[in-house]
């Protein structure tokens, strides 16, 4: 099609044109671009294009291996099921922020140069933020606003980096060629500022509670499309500059446990698939940390994951969006009016906790060889119990929860045909993957190829194993009325570490700066008993109506101190 | 003690224009009385006006207008002790031959008469180009206080008052009102 | 007789005298007529005047016939062509569309006075930015000055605050253009000219006697006042709020800027690199009050309820941006300022024509009268939404790349926490700008206020949203930034008068 153009702008160009379009025409315009920037992207040639001068510099928007082939595939697949889910939404503000979130995931993905990256990480940052807002409640608001501040920061931190990397390269004097994405050291302040960034948007423990914060606020479509692109980005970008740190290794692992047991005690499905993401991350960010098979093996997973958990998303979007909750205690009970949705949701699940024959299993294989090829055993082991605590969470609990268990008495009606569509394409997507896994080992990066035999007995052997334990444990807690109950709570997670501090801090610093400027100033300049003057202040909060007159006095008094000022240090400059 | 003399009296000029200025920032900032604010505000402008005009000073000098060779040698001759007659003469050589003709018919002078004579006759005129200037500067300053009258007038006509504590105070009970 | 020669005179003139005649007329219809007219005419005047200095370099025009020093001259290079161009072309977008928020806003009987007083503080500005000679400045200065504080006072029939917002105005704007005649009084006393090229040259050979520098601190600090710069920045935070919101977009745009440019002037041109930088601290100065005014503005910017009060806010944080640029003294800094005078000036025009609207259906611009709008108004509300994004300086936009020069130039002076004063800066400007969107995009209409009845006329989104096409030609365009920009700072940087 057309040469050297990143499919990811093709699609953010067509964002623009949704709200201009009637009804009918824009669902098959939503339908219809996700495909028509798919024929791009499959049109293109490995290489290196798309060059774009953007205020006086050299961009390079363009730029397709292996890797970027493979997850903007795989984001092209997201989009389109996303965009199908989410047909029959009347909000043109929601369809306008999906397209431009997953066009920008996309563009960055296939971005030669960190100038290029940073644009679509930043628009990734803001347009995702909208399908967090559009649930149009005071909570979403400030959870979207929080989500966003992380989001920024990561943008802000890329951004530092890639200065300091200018100005570790000798200035931007020196510069001659484009700053090439490609692997970066961590032997200075550039590459830890860069794995920074990547890291809040890959929800590194600690820096993840934007994710389990934000996503269960989502509207039910829009959590679709936020399972899909951001943390997978992240992936895809610390494959490309971090593969074969260490650091990874072992932030990974942390990554794969830590969320389990947040997941078990969670009520809200959302929240505990929210938590499964991180916890499926933490797997690819370990592949991504060994390097080589790992590679491939966290590119396939990602490829994978993205399709599962779109579906599980996608499943608990429909509850939701029949049922008005997505709370377990509220739930149970709705395979009788909701059987599609409740199979799906089972093949969503079969697919995550790696059932042989389904797509978790093609993927997830390749990091545990990787790892056990690395002699990693302590890794291993951690992952192994990591992918038990999947099955239990996310392979149980969700489907249990939401479709058996006890029964709700809820008899919502079955989701509407285009969510079943988007559901039933996704359920055939995860069990042809798994069974017939050389589709996706084609086009993996790395020493993979197509005829790589995943199921030996022993994979199958050691997977089956793992499951029929996990399984063995969650009947076992079940009935002896062990289980940690449904109930409506808040479980804290590392969130208060940053908002309850952060919530004072800002305070402290907007509240007294913005709020009391002018009366910092009159209690400083103006000699009123301080009484008085919070007397006279607080009314004028809103907008400091009437403090003009005190300001104007205070500030010719400024005035005369500044020029004072700049004279007596102008002297000592002068004598030095 | 006398070097406080000297300066004091050395930069008369500067201290009574910084002077001026103070007063009239003192007024804006503490008067109340918008009215009092400007005529502050009037005062700050004329200390520059001052500082202006004092700098083209030269002392000795004369008004910076037009003066023929003989208009500026009989300037220069009434300030010094000189006899008649010689003077007389000084006065037909400079018609006849200019300046230096008539400094030489005057013959010797008193040293000190005759420094000033030469000083005169050699920086005749006081610089004009800040009186110009300030002759502009005030009209714009003219033009800042008919602004500043008339919004004041405004406010009175809106407010009922022109003393900016009640100002504040009606806004307060206009904010508190809209509130509740 | 040709006119070609005489262009950078009528530059000044046309304004100026077409100021005067409107202000006979007595016709509301008729005024706005000529207005327009004008204002259209002196815009492609300068575009004519900037088309010549590209061509031939330095335009100078001697007023009457009289050469410098002994005259005043009008000196044109590439930097000042481009301000005149900002200047005039904001006035003639913004003039010709005023006239349904001037019907709103201003009573009918005042509408010629509205526009002869917009076209006389335009002529101002114009001659403020043209001339070559520094009491020349001065008293222009005051002519835009004064034609302003009339012009916010024009508020006060919807808000009686806009007198005392004028009156402050009024007493902040003398003071600091008399510290600026006072600093002028000693430069003229240490050189003996006023002529700015000729100035230059005699304070190189001064190498900084105590009067020349007094005279550096009174203009610093005069032209500290004239750009609202913190922390005197009180007086446009309320002149802006209850001015008619169309002077607001006009002088939002352009007056600061126009300080900013004399600032530059003064700082580069006229004291040269060695009497700012080195024997006296300008740099220090003004780069400290820069990350203050950058970091309180925006601060103060996310607290506001009322709309126009929360964009004034944000200009002081965007006049910190622009004052840092040039206190970097390099040509990497002052690059970022000029890009960021423009893109500023085109975003906040913009914004502030955006609100007009909003005031004009509404009949107010708190976040209240906000809330929902984006259904009933999607085109106010996009250039609203466009108008932030330029504000935080999203890629795409103008904004990103003066800040990308702004972030540069610290880093290649060594200023680290300069940088992050910029990056940070950035991060609360998301955080005002978010708050207003959350507000116009997903805030539940008619809750708070009544739905608007339906979008504002055209003649007030299509110019803000031609003003933000400028922006992103801007932040997309290399030749526009790069050509026009890389000159006038390689001149300044140059130090050549």
């Amino acid at each position: 099609m057309i040469s050297g153009l990143n499919p990811g702008f093709l699609l953010m160009a067509g964002a623009l044109l949704i709200p201009l379009l009637p009804r009918l025409l824009r669902q098959g315009w939503l339908v219809a671009l996700p495909l028509l920037s798919a024929a791009q992207l499959l049109t293109l040639d490995r290489g290196d294009r798309g060059e774009v001068t953007l205020a006086g510099v050299t961009l390079h928007t363009l730029f397709v291996d292996d890797l970027s082939f493979t997850f903007a595939l795989v984001f092209h697949l997201a989009l389109l099921l996303g965009s199908i889910f989410a047909l029959k939404v009347e909000d043109a503000t929601q369809h306008v922020s999906a397209v431009l979130y997953g066009g920008a995931a996309i563009a960055a993905c296939l971005a030669r140069d960190l100038v290029t990256l940073f644009i679509c990480w930043e628009v990734v940052a803001v347009a995702s933020a909208f399908l967090i807002w559009a649930q149009r409640t005071p909570r979403a608001y400030q959870t979207g606003m929080r989500y966003l501040a992380w989001q920024i920061l990561s943008g802000l931190l890329l951004l530092a980096g890639i200065l300091a990397l200018v100005v570790e390269r000798g200035g931007p004097a020196k510069l001659t060629g484009p700053l090439v994405f490609e692997a970066l050291p961590l032997d200075g302040a550039a590459g830890w500022l860069i794995l920074l960034a990547f890291g809040i948007k890959a929800a590194f423990p600690a820096l993840h509670t934007w994710l389990s914060d934000a996503y269960p606020e989502a509207t039910p479509t829009g959590a679709v499309f936020l399972s899909g692109f951001t943390s997978k980005l992240a992936v895809y970008a610390l494959a490309r500059a971090f593969a074969g740190q260490e650091v990874l290794v072992y932030v990974g692992a942390a990554m794969a446990i830590f969320p389990i047991f947040f997941a078990v005690i969670e009520n809200d499905l959302r929240r505990v698939l929210a938590y499964s993401l991180i916890n499926q991350v933490g797997f690819m960010v370990v592949g991504v940390g060994i390097g080589g098979l790992g590679v491939s093996g966290a590119a396939a997973h990602a490829f994978a994951h993205v399709i599962y958990k779109g579906l599980l998303f996608m499943s608990t979007g429909a509850v939701l969006f029949r049922t008005g909750t997505a709370d377990a205690n509220q739930l149970g009970g709705l395979y009788r009016t909701m059987p599609f949705t409740a199979v799906c949701c089972m093949i969503g699940a079969a697919s995550i906790s790696a059932f042989p024959l389904f797509s978790g299993f093609a993927a997830k294989s390749l990091i545990m060889v990787a790892v056990a090829e690395d002699h990693r055993p302590g890794v291993w082991f951690l992952l192994l119990f990591a992918a038990a605590g999947v099955f239990h969470h996310a392979g149980i609990k969700v489907p249990f929860f939401a479709f058996f268990g006890h029964d709700s008495g809820k008899r919502p009606p079955e989701a509407p045909w285009n969510m079943c569509l988007a559901m039933g394409l996704a359920a055939a997507l995860c069990i042809g993957i798994g069974c017939y896994p050389p589709v996706l080992y084609a086009i993996l990066p790395g020493p993979i190829t197509a005829d790589y035999a995943v199921y030996t007995a022993a994979h199958v052997i050691t997977q089956l194993q793992l499951l029929l334990f996990s399984a063995l444990a969650f009947c076992v807690l079940m009935l002896s009325g062990r289980y940690p109950p449904e109930l409506t709570s808040t479980n804290l997670d590392v969130d208060w570490l940053w908002r309850r501090p952060g919530r004072v801090v800002w305070r402290e610093l907007t509240g007294p700066i913005a709020a009391n400027f002018g009366r910092l100033q009159a209690l400083l300049l103006e000699g009123l008993p301080a009484a008085v003057s919070r007397a006279v202040m607080r009314p004028l909060r809103v907008d400091g109506l009437a403090a003009r007159f005190w300001a104007m006095r205070t500030s010719v008094l400024v005035t005369v101190v500044l020029l004072l000022a700049y004279l007596l240090v102008g002297a000592v400059h002068a004598a030095r | 003690m006398s070097l406080l003399a000297t300066g004091l009296f050395n930069l008369l000029n500067y201290w009574v224009y910084v002077s001026l200025m103070m007063i009239g920032l003192y007024a804006v900032i503490a008067k109340t009385n918008l009215v009092k604010k400007v005529i502050g505000l009037s005062l700050f402008q004329t200390g520059i006006f001052i500082f202006y005009i004092s700098m083209g000073v030269v002392s000795g000098a004369t008004t910076p207008i037009t003066w023929t060779d003989a208009e500026r040698l009989r300037l220069g001759l009434s300030r010094v002790e000189v006899a008649p007659e010689r003077a007389a003469a000084a006065l037909a050589a400079v018609e006849e031959d200019g300046l230096d003709a008539a400094r030489a018919a005057l013959g010797p002078l008193a040293p000190a008469d005759a420094a000033r004579l030469d000083e005169l006759l050699a920086r005749p005129y006081t610089n004009p180009l800040p009186h110009v200037l300030i002759l502009t500067a005030i009209v714009v300053s003219v033009s800042t206080m008919a602004v500043a009258l008339a919004i004041v007038m405004e406010i009175k006509a809106a407010y009922g008052t022109i003393e900016s504590d009640e100002i504040v105070t009606a806004e307060l009970e206009t904010a508190r009102a809209a509130r509740s | 007789m040709t006119l070609t020669p005489q262009v950078p005179a009528l530059v000044v003139l046309v304004p100026l005298l077409a100021g005067v005649v409107i202000g006979l007329v007595r016709h509301a219809g008729l005024a706005w007529l000529l207005a327009s007219l004008a204002s259209v005419t002196t815009f492609a005047l300068t575009l004519a005047l900037a088309a010549r200095v590209q061509a031939e370099g330095v335009v100078i025009y001697a007023m009457g016939g009289w050469a410098a020093p002994t005259g005043i001259e009008l000196r044109v290079d590439a930097l000042n062509a481009l301000v005149l161009a900002l200047v005039a072309g904001m006035a003639a977008v913004i003039v010709p569309t005023s006239r349904a928020s001037v019907a709103r806003e201003v009573p009918a009987d005042r509408h010629d006075q509205f526009y002869a007083l917009v076209l006389l503080c335009v002529a101002g500005m114009l001659g403020v930015t043209a001339t070559g000679d520094a009491f020349n400045l001065y008293v222009l200065i005051e002519i835009s000055s004064l034609t302003a504080y009339a012009l916010v006072a024009l508020g006060r029939s919807r808000d009686r605050r806009a007198l005392t917002a004028s009156f402050q105005y009024l007493i902040m704007g003398s003071i600091g253009a008399s510290f600026l005649l006072v600093g002028l009084g000693y430069l003229f006393l240490a050189t003996g000219t006023l002529n700015m090229a000729d100035m230059a040259v005699r304070l190189a050979d001064l190498h900084g006697s105590t009067t020349v520098r007094t005279g550096v601190a009174f203009v610093i600090v005069g032209l500290s006042l004239k750009m609202a710069l913190f922390p005197v920045h009180q007086w446009m935070a309320d002149a802006y709020t209850y001015a008619p919101t169309s002077v607001t977009a006009l002088m939002a745009s352009t007056a600061t800027k126009v300080g900013v440019y004399i600032t530059i002037r003064f700082v580069y041109t006229i004291f040269g690199h060695e009497l700012s930088f080195v024997i006296m601290p300008t740099d220090a100065f003004l780069l400290a009050f820069a990350c203050l005014a950058i970091v309180v503005g925006s601060l103060q910017a996310i607290r506001q309820h009322d709309v126009r009060r929360l964009l004034a806010y944000s200009s002081v944080a965007q006049i910190g941006y622009l004052v840092l640029g040039l206190a970097l003294g390099s040509a990497l800094g002052l690059s970022g300022t000029l890009v960021h005078l423009l893109n500023h000036a085109l975003v906040k025009g913009a914004l502030f024509l955006a609100v007009g609207a909003v005031v004009y259906r509404q009949g107010g611009a708190t976040m209240h009268e906000l809330t929902g709008i984006a259904r009933r108004m999607p085109l106010t509300a996009a250039a609203i939404a466009v108008g932030g994004l330029g504000l935080i300086g999203v890629p795409l936009t103008g904004g990103f790349v003066s800040k990308w020069y702004l972030v540069a130039g610290a880093l290649e002076a060594g200023l680290w926490p300069v940088a992050v004063v910029v990056l940070v800066g950035s991060l609360l400007a998301v955080a005002y700008v978010l708050r207003l969107l959350q507000v116009v995009y997903f805030g539940e209409p008619g809750t708070v206020a009544p739905e608007p009845a339906g979008e504002a006329p055209a003649s007030f989104w299509a110019p803000a949203l031609l003003l933000l096409l400028g922006s992103v030609a801007l932040g997309v365009s290399g030749q526009l930034t790069g050509g026009l920009i890389a000159a006038a700072a390689g001149a300044l940087a140059g130090g050549a008068p």
